[in-house]
């Protein structure tokens, strides 16, 4: 008869002293560890609003996209997942090919901003973003890809003002927000969402993070760190997953109107398969979003499954949709080898194909 | 530094070979029948973490992210493979001891719950943390007659007797919310045992069974994450989820309420206040915005006007053309320059974009 285990002595004494060895070689590496950051592509500020700041990226060469490209990041975590490290860049692959990227960074919202409502967040702030590239560039419309939460206000935006976006490109973004598999959604729709704001004011970032972290809370939580382990003796391994640490943790709080709204219209309503969205006064429909549509989705994507993304199909009034299928998650389709080397040649090519 | 670097390193080598050597005693008494004593993953990163930590934020929060979680459940993981190390035994019986390592049936009946509550960081506002927060609120309440929230009020107290029995109504209402709450973490619990011991079952047989502690501790990471996204996608535990951050928003707006009374005494600004006074700067900078924009579409109006009038009436040459003072301001506008970040956008009008062209 055989057990499940095949345990000696011996093996668990080799495992425990490989770990230590790893842990005795970690302090070294550890204490020799460049500082880390994310966002390595040089940017120039080229428009603000309150807390937002416009960035235009600067490649290596002049970009030679006609039509820029603006990428509208989710409020949640910081936009610079697209520009992680320089190996690890979906920006830098995208500048080499010739677009001209420029992306929207949110900030930090404070108690001062707790009454900015979607409204703000799309009209306004996204909406200021794109007029001002479209004088700078001479242009009636522009190319958007938003992402995730910032995909979801793209659409907004490209069903509320049609005639000023050329191409709209959606990254793993919700779009049928009750789907068997939406996690997240199935939690927050037995919310009092007025009560939670109203307590909270603006939703402090770490009850944000300690949420996600609960999607997978043994592997998020205590696998992964267990796994940390196996890296110590690698300077370079120990700063990419520090790195990767350092953006999961640094979250903006969330203004609590804008925060109240997304979950109400979304996340509880459905708003954009029910019908009834508005944003402001303003009725939206997906049906008025009638320019070329990229669909890009990740197939693990464990906080927006590919079923909440696929529907937009369905639902746009577009006649020229394409989807792109990634082998990979919710991060891994902006970080890893896979992603550098199908997602930003995908976008180009896709773009380069509607500007002929 | 290097001779610090030197003193640290040494230190924890010479603990290392302590380490190394227990474990080494170990593995030469196996089969000797005597139960030998090592450290494990816990007495290793205690040793470890301090000298680990080197001031810098990146690190230090890894750290202590590391140690609060993996201690317990890797550690305890460690001292179950030693214990069944060299012999057969059965999924059932390797699943009901790391029952009893985790206190199934002691006085620590929910890991789960443990590790949740960890989990939830300083800043979080979780529910625990806030708890402790609200602590002096609350035990107020309870020397003010907890027990009494049901009785009628009346007097000059009445108001505020009311507001005390709501509030300590809302406490209890929460830690009814978060028994609830803490039965869905413990069925999660059970179904990830049950799992356990199947995936352990699935593996007994040869070439398929587990020969390192790390492998066994995997097995049941993805029996505990299975068992949790059945457990956290039913009606039951949305049921259980939304009454407790609803029952905590609840007891939380009572509290500051509290909190807001005392401080408005002694002439300090409310949140409530604050909060008004945000709500209408808000509301200002949005009838600024279409206030200006509508100026902006007025004046693209006359301007495209006058340029229509000036069309029409080719002979008015003896003065400039009023059209071409409004044309040439438009164009003379400052573009908001590429370099140089422009606080305020201006939406593009329909002259702006005739002038470009």
């Amino acid at each position: 008869m055989y057990g499940p285990l095949n345990l000696s002595p011996d093996k668990l004494a080799y495992e425990a002293m490989t770990l230590q060895r790893k842990l005795s070689a970690g302090l070294t590496t550890l204490r020799n560890l460049d500082d880390v950051h994310y966002g390595t592509t040089d940017k120039e500020a080229v428009y603000t609003d309150g807390k937002l700041v416009l960035y235009r990226f600067r490649g290596d060469k002049a970009p030679t996209a006609k039509v820029p490209l603006l990428i509208s990041y989710a409020l949640v975590n910081r936009p610079y997942m697209v520009d992680l490290q320089a190996d690890r860049s979906i920006v830098k692959h995208l500048l080499e090919l010739g677009e001209d990227v420029y992306i929207i960074d949110w900030g930090y919202p404070d108690l001062s901003d707790r009454y900015l409502d979607l409204s703000d967040y799309i009209e306004r702030f996204l909406g200021g973003c794109v007029d001002f590239l479209r004088k700078k560039h001479g242009l009636d419309a522009i190319n958007l890809l938003g992402i995730c939460q910032g995909g979801v206000f793209s659409l907004c935006y490209a069903s509320l003002h049609p005639d000023k976006i050329r191409n709209l490109i959606t990254m793993v973004t919700p779009v049928d927000f009750h789907t068997a598999d939406n996690m997240l959604s199935h939690w927050t729709r037995g919310m009092d969402v007025d009560a939670f704001v109203n307590a909270l004011g603006n939703v402090p970032a770490e009850l944000m993070n300690y949420c996600y972290l609960t999607l997978k809370p043994f592997r998020l939580n205590v696998q992964k760190y267990v796994g940390m382990t196996d890296i110590l003796d690698d300077k370079h391994a120990m700063e990419d997953f520090l790195r990767m640490e350092k953006w999961i943790f640094d979250s903006p709080d969330q203004a609590g109107e804008a925060f109240r709204q997304f979950i109400t219209k979304f996340y509880q309503n459905n708003g954009f398969v029910a019908g009834g969205l508005t944003i402001g006064d303003k009725p939206v429909s997906l049906k008025n979003v009638r320019v070329p549509i990229l669909n890009v989705f990740a197939e693990q994507d464990h906080l927006v499954p590919p079923s909440a993304s696929r529907p937009l199909r369905e639902l746009a009034g577009t006649k020229d949709y394409s989807e792109l299928s990634f082998k990979g998650g919710h991060i891994g389709i902006y970080v890893s080898s896979r992603a550098q080397r199908e997602v930003p040649s995908a976008i180009h090519n896709w773009l380069a194909q509607r500007s002929r | 530094m290097s001779a610090m670097n030197d003193g640290w390193t040494q230190d924890f080598e010479a603990l290392s070979r302590q380490y190394w050597n227990a474990w080494s005693e170990m593995a030469r008494q196996a089969g000797s029948g005597q139960q030998q004593q090592v450290p494990g993953w816990q007495e290793a990163m205690d040793m470890w973490a301090p000298w680990a930590r080197d001031g810098r934020a990146q690190t230090d929060d890894t750290i202590s992210r590391m140690n609060a979680q993996t201690g317990a459940w890797f550690g305890q993981m460690q001292e179950l493979a030693k214990r069944f190390s060299g012999g057969q035994s059965s999924a059932s019986d390797i699943t009901s001891e790391w029952k009893k390592a985790l206190g199934i049936g002691g006085g620590f009946s929910n890991p789960f719950a443990g590790m949740f509550q960890q989990m939830s960081g300083q800043n979080a506002h979780g529910m625990d943390q806030w708890m402790k927060q609200a602590a002096p609120w609350m035990d107020a309440l309870r020397s003010q007659g907890g027990g009494m929230f049901n009785m009628p009020t009346f007097g000059l107290q009445r108001e505020q007797q009311e507001r005390w029995q709501a509030l300590g109504k809302s406490q209890m209402d929460y830690q009814k919310a978060m028994s609830g709450y803490n039965a869905q973490l413990m069925e999660c619990g059970k179904r990830a045992f049950a799992k356990f011991e199947d995936k352990l079952a699935e593996r007994s047989e040869p070439g398929r069974q587990i020969d390192s502690t790390r492998a066994l501790f995997d097995l049941w990471i993805d029996a505990a994450e299975e068992s949790w996204s059945e457990v956290a996608m039913t009606p039951e535990f949305r049921t259980a989820y939304g009454d407790l951050v609803n029952t905590q928003s609840r007891m939380r707006a009572g509290v500051q309420g509290e909190v807001e009374r005392t401080t408005g005494m002694f002439g300090m600004p409310t949140r409530t206040e604050v909060n008004s006074s945000h709500k209408k700067v808000t509301q200002l900078e949005r009838d600024l915005r279409e206030l200006k924009q509508r100026l902006a579409e007025l004046e693209a109006a006359v301007s495209s006007a006058a340029t229509s009038s000036v069309h029409a009436a080719p002979h008015a040459k003896a003065e400039p053309p009023p059209e071409a003072a409004v044309v040439k301001k438009t164009v003379s506008k400052p573009a908001p320059a590429a370099s140089k970040p422009a606080a305020k956008p201006t939406k593009p009008t329909p002259a702006t974009r005739r002038a470009k062209k």
